[in-house]
């Protein structure tokens, strides 16, 4: 089968750029043993964007509003004893993507197809989608690369980064930033049912990889791009959706890495 | 000279729970400050405060300005998902010029880890690197919370000379948290007994006799670890003014 490659280049280009983005938010995700935080905020980021579109606002004011509630939600959560952390970002995560659904669906009028919502397209990405990833890609570069020691130090232990004079709430707030964003730059290619994956995968595959914090960013995006343009040929080949592709050729190269003998 | 640390009421409380009530306590430079209680007397609080990492309910505490503080956290929960080697992670918790890490020729302590991760070390290694990267910097304050937490009385007579030891070099105050009521550092300056509130304080009493030492210890101890052992730990006795309510143990 031949290749349409004028059809093929933004989204190639798209699957080699994400990673730059995704593996270090991914990594960091891992090290905070965050995983269902970025799953949480995805999913409720559907809800941000469904009420945005209903609004007819710019789908970032509701990716932003609906960090901000949950992140208020997650604070007062901690004072419940009954119900663990994670057991409140499953609530979140659930009810807002539930809701967002709903909301899609019931408003039809938005022209919005629930199901690329859901799972994302990168066959139809487009220049101003490269061009979102690739300034918000620069912007978490150099919000991460300024703030890297802080935010080593806060992942090795809190009280101890703040003995060393780092404004830990200064960090998470950061942190929380740089996560919606990257989130809400991601949508458009692999959806928010999989953008969790998509930062996680390439960061598991590295971890037994790795043996210093940055040597696990970059085997990371070493690994996305693989998982990205692994994807993104095999759904072409196969003619199946581009964005469950990817997330099962993660899978299929995490187990690979599983598998090395060390 | 002024002193490092000056602390006057410093009360914390957790919601309705009070932590730590009225602790007045000054950091003098050069000397070693012992803070003992029992556990959830209060001491890793006191310690945060003085710290910096939390801020008391009430109570003032004045640093002196040039206070350069060396941390030994008491249990650092390291997550096993970060891969990091020791050398990064002193990097990484030592701002300053890297070049002056050689110059610390304490480097000799943690030189075979150094190429470890961090997470493959042992308790009592994980300790010496922690210990280590207190020492960079030049401190002019070193503090160690429950260093000796784990390690029997040799160990801690080990430990002990070794604080002593940097705390020469360095010319610094040290600020010891222990849990151990009875035995504290020998050339303690002041020891502060904690029980939410400050029980008692003063000089640790010096061992008198071989047959006192006997009676903590028991007569196992070969004479040359007894000789070790003596020159640096001080057993400590309490000469509490007051009594309190139920609520409290000494």
């Amino acid at each position: 089968m031949s290749i349409d490659w004028d059809f093929l280049m933004l989204p190639f280009l798209a699957c080699i750029i994400t990673p730059m983005l995704s593996a270090p938010i991914g990594c960091i995700l891992i090290w905070r043993r965050m995983t269902f935080f970025g799953d949480a905020l995805a999913h409720a980021s559907l809800l941000g964007a469904a009420i945005a579109v209903v609004m007819q606002l710019a789908i970032i004011y509701g990716l932003v509003a609906i960090s901000l509630l949950m992140a208020a939600i997650l604070t007062f959560s901690h004072k419940d004893r009954t119900l663990s952390h994670d057991s409140w970002l499953g609530i979140i995560s659930y009810g807002a993507l539930a809701a967002g659904l709903l909301l899609l669906y019931s408003y039809s009028e938005s022209g919005i197809d629930p199901h690329q919502v859901l799972i994302g397209d990168i066959l139809t990405t487009a220049l101003p989608d490269i061009f979102l990833i690739l300034s918000v890609s620069i912007c978490a570069g150099l919000l991460l690369r300024f703030n890297w020691r802080a935010i080593l130090l806060l992942t090795l232990d809190k009280d101890f980064a703040t003995a060393k004079q780092i404004n830990t709430q200064r960090i998470e707030l950061l942190l929380m930033l740089v996560l919606s964003m990257t989130i809400a730059a991601l949508l458009k290619i692999i959806g928010a049912l999989l953008a969790p994956a998509l930062l996680i995968f390439p960061a598991v595959t590295a971890r037994r990889l790795s043996t210093s914090p940055t040597s696990m960013v970059f085997i990371a995006i070493g690994m996305g791009i693989i998982m990205n343009i692994g994807g993104l040929f095999s759904s072409v080949y196969f003619d199946c959706p581009t964005g469950p592709a990817i997330i099962v050729a993660g899978a299929a190269l995490f187990t690979l890495s599983k598998l090395i003998p060390t | 000279m002024n002193s490092l640390i000056d602390a006057h009421g410093l009360t914390y409380k957790k919601g309705d729970k009070l932590i730590i009530e009225d602790v007045c306590l000054t950091i003098e430079p050069g000397k070693i400050t012992t803070i003992i209680g029992p556990n959830g007397a209060g001491k890793t609080t006191l310690t945060k405060i003085l710290l910096g990492v939390i801020k008391p309910s009430s109570g003032y505490i004045v640093r002196t300005e040039n206070l350069k503080v060396g941390y030994v956290p008491q249990r650092i929960k390291l997550p096993s998902t970060l891969p990091i080697s020791v050398a990064d992670f002193v990097k990484l918790a030592y701002s300053g010029d890297v070049r002056n890490l050689s110059d610390a020729n304490m480097l000799i302590d943690i030189e075979p880890l150094l190429s470890k991760q961090l997470t493959s070390l042992s308790g009592g290694e994980l300790q010496r690197v922690l210990f280590f990267q207190a020492l960079l910097g030049q401190p002019n304050l070193l503090v160690l919370d429950e260093p000796d937490q784990g390690i029997d009385v040799i160990g801690q007579a080990t430990l002990y000379q070794k604080i002593d030891k940097a705390r020469r070099k360095l010319n610094c105050a040290v600020v010891l948290v222990s849990h151990d009521l009875h035995i504290v550092m020998a050339n303690s300056d002041e020891v502060i007994c904690l029980n939410k509130h400050v029980c008692c304080s003063g000089h640790p009493s010096q061992i008198k006799s071989d047959a006192e030492f006997t009676k903590l210890f028991g007569s196992y101890v070969q004479p040359d670890t007894k000789k070790k052992v003596l020159q640096e730990l001080a057993p400590y006795r309490h000469y509490h003014d007051h009594t309190h309510g139920e609520d409290y143990e000494h």
